[in-house]
């Protein structure tokens, strides 16, 4: 494992802070040699996590929303590979046990909701779903080949 | 993210220039609901500067097309870049928006 970077965030859960979110994810991401589109599908990715975490871990009108994300970066086997775990301390909730959205439902029935977590499965190589009292936890990965 | 319209008679054309994330929707989306009168009847948003889209932003689009089927108006997606056209694909909605 070479050139790892790591770094976390310990933020509120606030649109306020999703800039930062983005910032530190390309930053990660492309120390580790993520090509610009690369670095926009991992930041897709977190945005609608940590969205979600914004829009629906607290109850309404909480103003401490505590979240945690890390953020690593490493390079194996010829791959750059970025993992990032986004925690909350809201109730137990799995993001991922909702089945996705009908991609194919016509304009006039689509509702929100669901497309968010639906991007991110399929931006990711992986996305898991944990609970380790009192934490939430969302863990993302992608890989991508580095030109040697 | 600039979001610039330009309303001429019954026709509207939005351009999106910068970052389409959650923020910027918020945005997007109060310009729309303040452009998208019953009168307009042509909706033309230019994406050629615009190369993240989430899913917040979607929705204002989605949002948008719903209001001009009921305006029985049109609406066209102009000038859509790659990277944002694979969110398009993976969602569906590239086979029920009208893009050029």
């Amino acid at each position: 494992m070479d050139r790892l970077t790591e770094r976390e965030l310990i933020i509120d859960a606030s649109l306020a802070n999703l800039d930062a979110v983005l910032d530190a994810t390309e930053e990660v991401a492309s120390s580790c040699g993520a090509s610009a589109k690369t670095v926009k599908q991992c930041q897709l990715a977190i945005e609608e996590l940590f969205v979600n975490v914004a829009s629906y871990a607290y109850p309404e009108g909480e103003t401490h929303k505590p979240c945690r994300i890390t953020f690593a970066s490493w390079e194996a086997d010829d791959a750059g590979h970025i993992r990032i775990e986004i925690a909350d301390r809201g109730e137990m909730f799995d993001p991922l046990a909702k089945e996705d959205p009908d991609i194919k439902t016509p304009i006039k029935d689509r509702k929100n909701g669901g497309m968010g977590i639906m991007m991110t499965k399929k931006l990711m190589n992986s996305v898991e779903y944990r609970f380790v009292s009192p934490e939430n936890i969302v863990t993302i990965e992608k890989q991508w080949a580095l030109d040697v | 993210m600039v979001i610039k319209k330009n309303v001429s008679g019954d026709s509207c054309e939005v351009s999106l220039d910068g970052r389409m994330d959650t923020n910027a929707a918020v945005e997007f989306g109060k310009e729309m609901e303040e452009v998208l009168t019953p009168e307009i009847k042509s909706l033309v948003i230019d994406m050629m500067n615009c190369s993240y889209m989430a899913s917040s932003g979607l929705r204002i689009i989605v949002n948008s097309q719903k209001t001009m089927d009921s305006n029985q108006g049109t609406m066209v997606l102009k000038n859509v870049n790659g990277d944002v056209m694979e969110v398009f694909d993976m969602t569906g909605l590239s086979d029920l928006l009208t893009f050029e």
